[in-house]
């Protein structure tokens, strides 16, 4: 059904017919992920979950989200030329020092065994943190080609994996939230 | 991405380029063609200016060919270069190709390749810039945004293709054929800014397109005057009139309304879009009732030494009245199809545009300069050109201004040799959906 909205987008964007030459021809689709995520908590991990107690030192904890959808225009048979990753984690207000790896995963169904089951689309760290807020950016140049053919479909999953180690001599709690996360998807595909 | 919403975004542009496509007329005659459109032959004249079947030729003039044929030398080209016997994996014909692109498609249904296209519009290779969050859809078209019509855009005009008759002493009767076309489109207010100003799609919001479309054949018994009224050869004051009573053998107009609306969020929710699409069509077929009405044409000319001055008015009062109309509704709604019944076998009424021409010529010696002013139905070209004749070579030049108010150059010539006459002409155009000019090489082989 997204697909239509897209569709229709596209249409129009045919319909407004041509113009001076200027770059070459693509569709180039800017989405804004992280505002499907944002309001329903899922932009958020909370380490260790709650109700559990700070990590002792020398632990680990890993948590994820439940997947959620992201709407796409649906490329069908086009080529994804690229899909480039940015986006901003902040490690809010943690209570030790610690690293953490923070892992982006996307798949074609909404089943945390399958996204969860494939290989991350992205891998933040493992990087160390002090025992205050930090940003921590997120970067991708470009997928790999199979997540990339993943951007074709109409709809897409998005999974997030945290995970921590406390490096410092006090208990470990902290919250992981994505602040910003954009999607840029080069469609190689002449619409002019 | 190829979406049937590209068929939709194409049809639309159909609507939209052929107006530019209709912006400086069919012509299919390389004299013209090298004036830059402009009409000078008495030939053209008589079309738009019923004095003129009296006024004489002019001096120095040569005559006017029986019969001009166009040589389609773009015909050739392309059929060299997209063959018949592989149009379906033609990348330009066939959508599901990567070299597919509909503004090419397009640019030829706007520019028909009769004549050669010796330089090209290039094709327009904008990238399109879609931003998506889950409430909220924003284009960029980039320059293209600029080619988004903020008017009512189309085809139209009304055509004579068969006039016979007999003439005696000024007087003429006739059958005059008569065709009127007219397809249009526009943009809805929400739609333009979307496209055009890059407004971001907004919650519960319809966006849409207007569309209509006429098309109407028939016949006019005719009964003319043209003739000198005071004057003589060379100076001489020329009126003409016809009446005709127009019979109409069928005609077709649709009526249409099509977009779709936002629900309350863009990207979320089960449907975030609803199509929807709502069109009447009235129609009398062929072997139906006919159409009938009256209407004329006026027109004057004075011709005072090597100046010549017309003006000429047709179809005024053509109001064709149709008495057995036939109508169809349909009504669509996302996925919901519905075609409501209305009142059938009614009477309608349709009108044949007025057209009028204004046109100057100034003959001295072997150089002919003229101007006219055309509207015949849909937007008004200005046209000034004017030949040399040296030996048997005539050189041509004109320029216009055509229905999007652009200035378009022509030039030209031509080579006669007793009763043949070889003429090549040479005019910019922005038929294309492109800011460019391309520039189109006429040919056409006439018979004197």
């Amino acid at each position: 059904m997204k697909a239509k909205w897209l569709g229709v987008a596209l249409g129009c964007a045919v319909l407004a017919g041509g113009a001076a030459g200027c770059g070459q021809g693509r569709a180039i689709f800017n989405v804004d992920v992280y505002s499907f995520l944002k309001g329903t908590g899922r932009d958020t991990l909370r380490l260790p979950p709650d109700p559990l107690p700070p990590l002792p030192p020398s632990t680990t904890v890993t948590d994820s989200v439940t997947p959620i959808a992201v709407n796409l225009p649906g490329a069908g048979s086009s080529i994804v030329d690229t899909v480039r990753l940015i986006g901003t984690l902040d490690v809010t207000n943690p209570t030790s020092s610690g690293t953490l790896t923070y892992q982006i995963f996307f798949a074609s169904s909404p089943s945390p065994a399958v996204v969860y089951g494939s290989a991350p689309a992205l891998t933040v760290g493992p990087a160390s943190f002090p025992a205050a807020t930090t940003s921590v950016p997120i970067s991708a140049p470009n997928l790999a080609a199979p997540l990339r053919d993943l951007f074709k479909s109409s709809a897409l999953y998005v999974g997030i994996r945290g995970t921590i180690s406390n490096t410092g001599t006090t208990g470990l709690r902290t919250t992981l939230k994505l602040t910003q996360l954009q999607a840029t998807i080069i469609i190689q595909d002449k619409i002019f | 991405m190829r979406i049937p919403f590209v068929g939709v975004g194409l049809l639309v542009l159909v609507g939209g380029g052929a107006g530019v496509a209709g912006a400086q007329g069919w012509v299919t005659d390389a004299r013209r063609i090298g004036l830059g459109g402009l009409g000078l032959d008495q030939g053209s004249l008589r079309r738009y200016n019923a004095a003129y079947r009296a006024v004489p030729g002019r001096a120095g003039q040569r005559g006017r060919p029986k019969l001009t044929i166009p040589i389609p030398l773009g015909l050739i080209q392309f059929f060299h270069d997209h063959p018949l016997s592989n149009i379906k994996n033609d990348p330009a014909f066939n959508h599901d190709s990567a070299g597919f692109n509909p503004v090419e498609l397009l640019n030829t249904f706007l520019n028909p390749p009769l004549f050669l296209e010796v330089k090209k519009a290039p094709t327009p290779t904008n990238d399109v810039v879609f931003g998506i969050g889950k409430d909220s859809l924003r284009l960029n078209l980039g320059l293209t945004a600029q080619l988004v019509p903020e008017d009512q855009f189309g085809i139209g005009g009304s055509s004579r293709p068969l006039d016979p008759g007999l003439s005696i002493k000024g007087v003429r009767v006739g059958v005059m054929g008569w065709v009127h076309d007219d397809v249009g489109f526009q943009l809805g207010d929400k739609l333009l800014g979307f496209l055009r100003d890059s407004v971001p799609a907004d919650t519960n919001t319809r966006y849409n397109v207007l569309g209509d479309a006429l098309l109407e054949v028939g016949f006019a018994p005719t009964v003319a005057y043209a003739g000198r009224i005071a004057g003589d050869s060379t100076t001489g004051l020329y009126v003409g009139g016809a009446f005709h009573y127009y019979v109409g053998l069928a005609y077709v107009r649709v009526n249409g309304d099509g977009g779709f609306t936002t629900g309350d969020s863009i990207f979320s929710g089960p449907s975030p879009v609803k199509p929807d699409a709502r069109g009447l069509t009235q129609y009398s077929k062929f072997g139906n009732s006919f159409g009938h009405g009256v209407g004329g044409d006026l027109g004057i000319a004075v011709v005072t030494g090597p100046i010549e001055l017309g003006v000429g008015v047709n179809d005024i009062g053509a109001t064709i009245t149709w008495p057995d109309t036939r109508r169809d509704s349909a009504f669509y709604r996302d996925s919901s199809y519905s075609r409501p019944l209305l009142p059938n076998h009614i009477e309608t009424k349709t009108k044949l545009p007025v057209s009028y021409l204004v046109n100057l010529a100034y003959t001295v010696g072997k150089t002919t300069l003229g101007a006219d002013v055309l509207n015949s139905g849909r937007g008004t070209t200005v046209h000034v050109g004017g030949e040399q004749r040296v030996g048997v070579i005539v050189l041509r030049g004109g320029v216009a201004r055509d229905q999007r108010k652009r200035i378009e150059l022509g030039w030209g010539g031509g080579l006669r040799f007793g009763g043949l006459g070889l003429d090549v002409g040479f005019w910019t155009h922005t038929n294309s959906l492109s800011n460019q000019r391309g520039i189109t090489m006429a040919t056409s082989l006439s018979i004197y």
